[in-house]
Order: structure tokens, then C-alpha cells, then sequence
């Protein structure tokens, strides 16, 4: 996908780096192509990284332009609604996150024009990266809901993906529902989450929520990148239903949560039932700590 | 064997005539196509959205043989010097134009670009469906006419 997206010259430079460690490519119109590898910010040259600005590939507005038009297939109405909500989905589950101009009416943003960055984010399979805290997330052959916590780029979807396919492969009477709004978790549908998993892509979890648990009665839903303020409601509706949900959340702590809006009331009411916190120390998906619906941590 | 060599130049001669009259009748299925995926892209477009690839790749056999491959060529493997033998350059021109003026906007935006190309290649077909009654038709009968008159003359 990215040979096909990447203009030439850059992608001879991302060629040099080994996949795996490839976290992000950072486009900004006329400024230096810069890199993510293994956590870390690089420049890159046609040989791959550098530390040094002077020698690194310089993104042209050109570039970028050719870009959307490829990933749009040049049909940009066909990601217009993704470009609203600031991002396109690619295939394959890469992001491409997008920042310009907003053109709104009446206080409906139309669409996003001159657009002058593009942060290009590569997903990453790893594989059986939940599987040794399996066994805290999973008790009688019951999901318990879940609540995945890290700060961006973490490794959260990844965590999160690997944790559905454990669950599709260990558990296959249960059936799973996966919301995937951006795309990134099924990668636009094309990873393999397992026999039992039914895929709602590019939808809002308002709406994913609402039908799913109507029309195909899952006993868990998988989603990613929740907000307290917004879909509060959704997933309270979705526990009371008897519907297990494990999500994911932008914190890079329990204490970080703690000052979230809303969260007593989850705790209080104990909406989720483990809360796993990850960081970068070894790797995306590092788990830190698995708590309890008390915050008492039972693996540190 | 004189017999045979009148018959050939008369074949020819009606062959001539022929060709004049399919030159035109193809002119007109061309720009028929063309108004044919106008449509079929507004209501794509308005219904699922799909690019401009996926739709004119899943609708290919919508379409008339040199049509077809014009877009295969032109659009799908991207060849942007393949060129349509029934049409001269301005109006390849104008095709191309139309399909440069694709995927650019929203999709309110996109239906009414396609919709204005649209009043054009209508435009443009009444003209070639003019010629084709008046200029095509007259070819078939000029061959036959003149492929009469050798057959007499030299026979």
C-alpha cells in the first residue's frame, strides 16, 4: 500500500527501514519528511533515517496532493466524510491523519482544502501480544469488559486486535462485534479476526452500537478510542443489555483517567471490570498494569 | 475472372459507402455510452459512493466494445494516449476534459459536475445524431447507388 501512496522518492527511503519498526510518517508541506521508528522521531533521506535536517527529503505540496488523490482513488468525495472527522482510512488498516484548511457552512464543516500535513500511521500485527494477560481478561469463558488505557501510539489498537483474535480463537461460542470507526482495527476488513467476528466499518459507534446489539446479538463488542462525553451513554446501554464491552481510551495512567469527566460515575457504577494500562517501555502494547472495577491492581 | 474483379470493386465501392455510414452510427453509440455512465455515476455516487474506478470497473459491460476498451485503456490501466478512432481530437478533447473533471468535489458537488458534462455530451450527441440520419444513412445508400452504377458500367 504505501509504494502505491508514497511518492517515489520517499518511498525509497521508507523502503530502507525495516518494516516492523515503522510506526509513522510525517509529511508537512515544504518541511522535512520525518519518521516515527520504534518510538522515536527521525528525518529521512533517500538512505533511510537520519538525525541531521540538512540532508533529509524535503516534503513538496505536490506530494501531498498526489497523496489524497491516490488514496481517494481521484474520487475525493468518496472520502470526504472521512476528511471531516480529520483522517482517511487507506486500506490495509493504515490512518492517514489530515490537517488544512476548514471549509465549513453554517457551521457544518464541508470539507478540509490546502491540506498541508498528513501524519501517515502504520499498524502493526503483534502477534500473542495479549495472550499471557488472557487469563485476567477472560474468566469462565465470560469477556469481562474492559477498558484498554495508553497514551497515542502506545500500541493499544494493537493490544486490542490481538485480543479479539484470542478471544475469536479461544472462546468461539462467543460472538464478537468489532466497531471499528477509523478502519484500523480490521484493517478496512482486510486482517482475519476470526471466524465469530462481525466487522462494522467506518461506522459511528452510536450506530454500530444501537443495531448491533438488535440485529446480531453479539456477547461482546470491541471498539476503539472512546470518549466519556460521548459515548457514555452507548456503552452504558450495551452493559445493561448484557452485552460485554472492551474499548480503548487516550490516558497514559489510571490517574490520567481519574481526571477524565465521567469516570466516577464509572467507577461508581462499575461500568468496567478491568482496566489495562500500556506504554511504550518495550515495544507498542507493553501492559504496565491490569486493575480491577476497584483500581486494585492485580498485575503489576 | 472479370466477373469476379467488377464483383470485387463493386464490394469495395459498397464497403466504402458503408464504412462512411458506421463511422457515424459508432460516433453515436459512443456518446450514448458516455451519457450512459453520466448516469450511472450519478447514482452510484448518490447511493454508495464507490470511487470512479470501482464504479466504471463494475459497470464495464454496460457498454459498447469501443467504449469499453476506451476506458480500460484510458481509465482503469491509465494509457493517456489511447485515442477512439471514431472521434476526432476536439471531441477526444472533450472527453478527456470530462473525465479530468472527475472526483474533485463532495458528493453534491460531484453529481452536479457530472450533470453539467452531461447537458454537453447531450448536446453534442443530438449533433452526431443529426449527422448520422442525414450524413450516415446517405453513406449505406451512396454505396449501394455507386456499387450499382460500376456493376452496370463495367459489366
Amino acid at each position: 500500500m504505501l509504494k502505491y501512496i508514497l511518492p517515489e522518492k520517499i518511498f525509497f527511503g521508507i523502503n530502507e527501514i525495516e518494516p516492523n519498526i515503522l510506526n509513522e510518517i510525517r509529511l508537512r508541506k515544504n518541511k522535512p519528511v520525518i519518521v516515527n521508528v520504534s518510538g522515536k522521531n527521525f528525518y529521512l533521506n533517500e538512505n533511510g533515517l537520519s538525525t541531521n535536517a540538512t540532508d533529509a527529503l524535503m516534503c513538496d505540496g505536490a506530494y501531498i496532493t498526489d497523496i489524497i488523490k491516490k488514496v481517494s482513488n481521484n474520487s475525493l468525495y468518496s472520502i470526504n466524510d472521512q476528511l471531516i472527522n480529520g483522517f482517511i482510512n487507506c486500506g490495509g488498516g493504515i490512518r492517514i491523519g489530515v490537517a488544512g484548511e476548514i471549509v465549513s457552512e453554517n457551521n457544518h464543516i464541508k470539507t478540509i482544502k490546502n491540506i498541508n500535513s498528513l501524519n501517515i500511521r502504520i499498524p502493526h500485527i503483534v502477534k500473542n501480544c495479549s495472550l499471557n494477560y488472557y487469563s485476567y481478561l477472560v474468566k469462565n469463558s465470560q469477556v469481562c469488559s474492559t477498558l484498554i488505557l495508553s497514551a497515542p501510539g502506545a500500541g493499544k489498537t494493537t493490544f486490542l486486535r490481538d485480543l479479539i483474535m484470542q478471544i475469536s480463537k479461544r472462546n468461539p461460542s462467543l460472538n464478537s462485534l468489532v466497531v471499528d470507526e477509523r478502519g484500523e482495527i480490521s484493517g478496512g476488513n482486510n486482517i482475519n479476526l476470526g471466524d465469530n467476528v462481525d466487522v462494522y466499518l467506518n461506522s459511528t459507534k452510536q450506530y454500530a452500537f444501537e443495531n448491533g446489539i438488535r440485529s446480531l446479538k453479539p456477547d461482546v463488542i470491541f471498539t476503539d478510542e472512546i470518549n466519556f462525553n460521548n459515548d457514555l451513554s452507548i456503552i452504558e446501554n450495551a452493559l445493561t443489555c448484557g452485552v460485554k464491552v472492551v474499548a480503548t481510551i487516550h490516558a497514559k495512567d489510571i490517574n490520567d483517567l481519574k481526571l477524565k469527566k465521567n469516570f466516577n460515575y464509572i467507577l461508581n457504577n462499575f461500568l468496567f471490570e478491568r482496566f489495562i494500562v500500556l506504554n511504550n517501555s518495550c515495544g507498542p502494547g507493553t501492559v504496565e498494569g491490569i486493575y480491577n472495577q476497584n483500581l486494585n491492581c492485580i498485575f503489576c | 475472372m472479370k466477373l469476379f474483379f467488377i464483383l470485387l470493386i463493386c464490394g469495395a465501392v459498397f464497403y466504402i459507402g458503408y464504412s462512411f455510414s458506421i463511422y457515424y452510427k459508432k460516433k453515436l453509440i459512443i456518446y450514448c455510452d458516455l451519457i450512459k455512465l453520466c448516469e450511472i455515476l450519478q447514482s452510484e455516487i448518490k447511493f454508495n459512493k464507490n470511487t470512479i474506478y470501482q464504479i466504471i470497473l463494475n459497470n464495464l459491460n454496460c457498454f459498447s466494445n469501443e467504449f469499453k476498451q476506451f476506458l480500460i485503456n484510458y481509465y482503469i490501466n491509465n494509457n493517456n494516449n489511447y485515442n477512439l478512432i471514431y472521434l476526432n481530437s476536439s471531441e477526444l478533447k472533450t472527453i478527456k476534459n470530462f473525465f479530468d473533471s472527475l472526483g474533485k468535489y463532495d458528493v453534491e458537488g460531484e453529481i452536479a459536475q457530472i450533470k453539467n458534462q452531461q447537458i454537453i455530451l447531450a448536446l453534442k450527441k443530438d449533433e452526431v445524431a443529426i449527422k448520422n440520419q442525414k450524413i450516415g444513412q446517405l453513406g449505406t445508400k451512396l454505396g449501394v447507388l455507386c456499387a450499382l452504377l460500376v456493376f452496370i458500367v463495367l459489366v
